[in-house]
């Protein structure tokens, strides 16, 4: 028979682990709820923008060309398709693909504006010790006149940033290991394992804690875009636009800390006048 | 209308002062053992049961609209608990013939002395253990947690009518009861 201050304490004691249980319950609730949420309006979009050929041309983002160098083809690759969010497993190989030497860009306006702004101090500068910006090779055949292409894209607002810097055609705003998860299973082979390995032993559940993870694949065929948002932000991106000659496909991850993640705006892909 | 002293410590507790919640663990904690032991026939599961009533109280404070008696609310708790329990052991203590065990038997004679309080209580109290389930809960609430009819419905899940024949008949069957042990009806 328990004495009365240890009969109150074995009542405190398992309202605590009941709470505790509670809110690892809801917590997974709400992740499984904005999964779902986030697999319908993905599934939504690709339903309402991919036609039957599988390639979308006009629900690309689309800039202007400035080099020369080009017929006229078509890049159809999903370029300016931003997606916030998850990338979905479900995303085909040719998401990242470029199946066009050149490319011709209309200007029109981006089909997608992201939740997430990425601001930055060091735009297109390579930063020497730059703890939260990472390279990962993906595996792409791309065209080796791709390489000559260059494209500008010019923001309507005043913001200008330095250095060359990846064009991105797409970006994923990974929250958790699910994510990431389900991030790294969408690049498939294309992504090393040595690589995937370092990816998921880097950015595991205390990193998620903290942090938001960007992940930002380039394309080499672009060069030198502008991003506008409003100013205070005080996350980095560190290492963007790093040239490279023989490699055509690099994955980008940028790091924000979450206290910073909710306080940015819109981030809007460039429009063209 | 007597002052629901469980009511006005649970309106504290939720206003903010721990208190409230010490007191009503200091007004329901033999009471309430005693009513799941009734069930469970068992203290050590009794006063876990009860633990677990109490916590109840901590971690789903709106659930008690203050409608009913707080007692009520709180021995309905406990008997659903209790129900719960039963059902996963899938025994029923009605039927069991376990005998408790000689530390187990003191626990229990200490809490009977406290709710008891006298031979009389205690002859009544084994009497009632002799007719069957409803009876016997009902019979328990009314003599020994003083519940109304009306609160022993709703701990009990009856309906009023339900509740009433059941009283009635309750009442037949421990006066048959204490006629045959000798006892002044």
């Amino acid at each position: 028979m328990k004495n009365e201050k240890e009969f109150r304490d074995a009542v405190y004691e398992k309202a605590r682990l009941y709470e505790k249980k509670r809110t690892a319950r809801r917590r997974r609730l709400l992740e499984t709820a904005a999964l779902c949420s986030v697999c319908v309006v993905i599934g939504l979009s690709a339903w309402l923008v991919i036609p039957n050929s599988g390639f979308e041309e006009d629900a690309s983002v689309h800039t202007t060309e400035s080099k020369s160098g080009t017929d006229g083809a078509e890049n159809t690759s999903d370029t300016g398709k931003f997606q916030e969010g998850l990338a979905q497993s479900t995303m085909e190989g040719s998401t990242y693909r470029s199946t066009a030497a050149d490319a011709t860009y209309t200007t029109e306006a981006p089909l997608f504006t992201a939740t997430t702004a990425i601001s930055t101090t060091a735009f297109g500068t390579e930063t020497t010790n730059s703890p939260r910006g990472t390279e990962f090779l993906l595996e792409e055949d791309v065209p080796s006149s791709a390489e000559d292409t260059v494209h500008h894209v010019t923001a309507d607002r005043s913001f200008t940033l330095s250095g060359s810097i990846a064009l991105r055609t797409r970006f994923a705003v990974l929250k958790g290991t699910e994510d990431l998860l389900a991030e790294l299973n969408g690049l498939g082979e294309r992504l090393s394992e040595f690589d995937r390995r370092e990816i998921e032993n880097t950015y595991d559940d205390t990193f998620f804690e903290e942090n938001v993870l960007i992940f930002i694949p380039r394309h080499m065929t672009y060069e030198g875009y502008e991003v506008w948002f409003r100013s205070g932000g005080a996350s980095e991106i560190n290492s963007v636009g790093k040239e490279l000659s023989f490699k055509p496909y690099m994955l980008h991850t940028y790091v924000i800390p979450r206290e910073n993640y909710d306080d940015l705006n819109h981030l809007k892909y460039p429009h063209h006048p | 209308m007597e002052k629901d002293l469980g009511a006005l410590y649970y309106r504290r507790f939720l206003d903010g002062d721990e208190s409230g919640i010490e007191e009503i663990l200091k007004l329901y904690h033999d009471g309430l053992i005693f009513f799941i032991n009734r069930l469970v026939n068992n203290y050590a599961t009794a006063e876990d049961l009860a633990a677990d009533t109490f916590m109840e109280l901590l971690v789903h404070k709106k659930r008690y609209a203050f409608k009913s008696s707080f007692k009520t609310y709180l021995f309905s708790i406990a008997r659903h608990k209790a129900i719960d329990h039963i059902r996963r052991e899938s025994r029923y203590i009605m039927l069991s013939h376990d005998a408790p065990e000689a530390a187990e038997l003191a626990d229990i004679e200490s809490l009977e002395e406290s709710i008891l309080k006298s031979d009389e209580r205690r002859r009544l109290r084994a009497l009632i253990e002799t007719l069957n389930e409803d009876y016997a809960t009902y019979l328990h609430l009314f003599y020994f947690e003083e519940l109304t009819l009306d609160e022993t419905a709703k701990v009990m899940k009856k309906t009023k009518r339900q509740m009433a024949n059941i009283a009635y008949r309750a009442k037949l069957a421990l006066e048959e009861a204490m006629r045959k042990e000798g006892m002044s009806v």
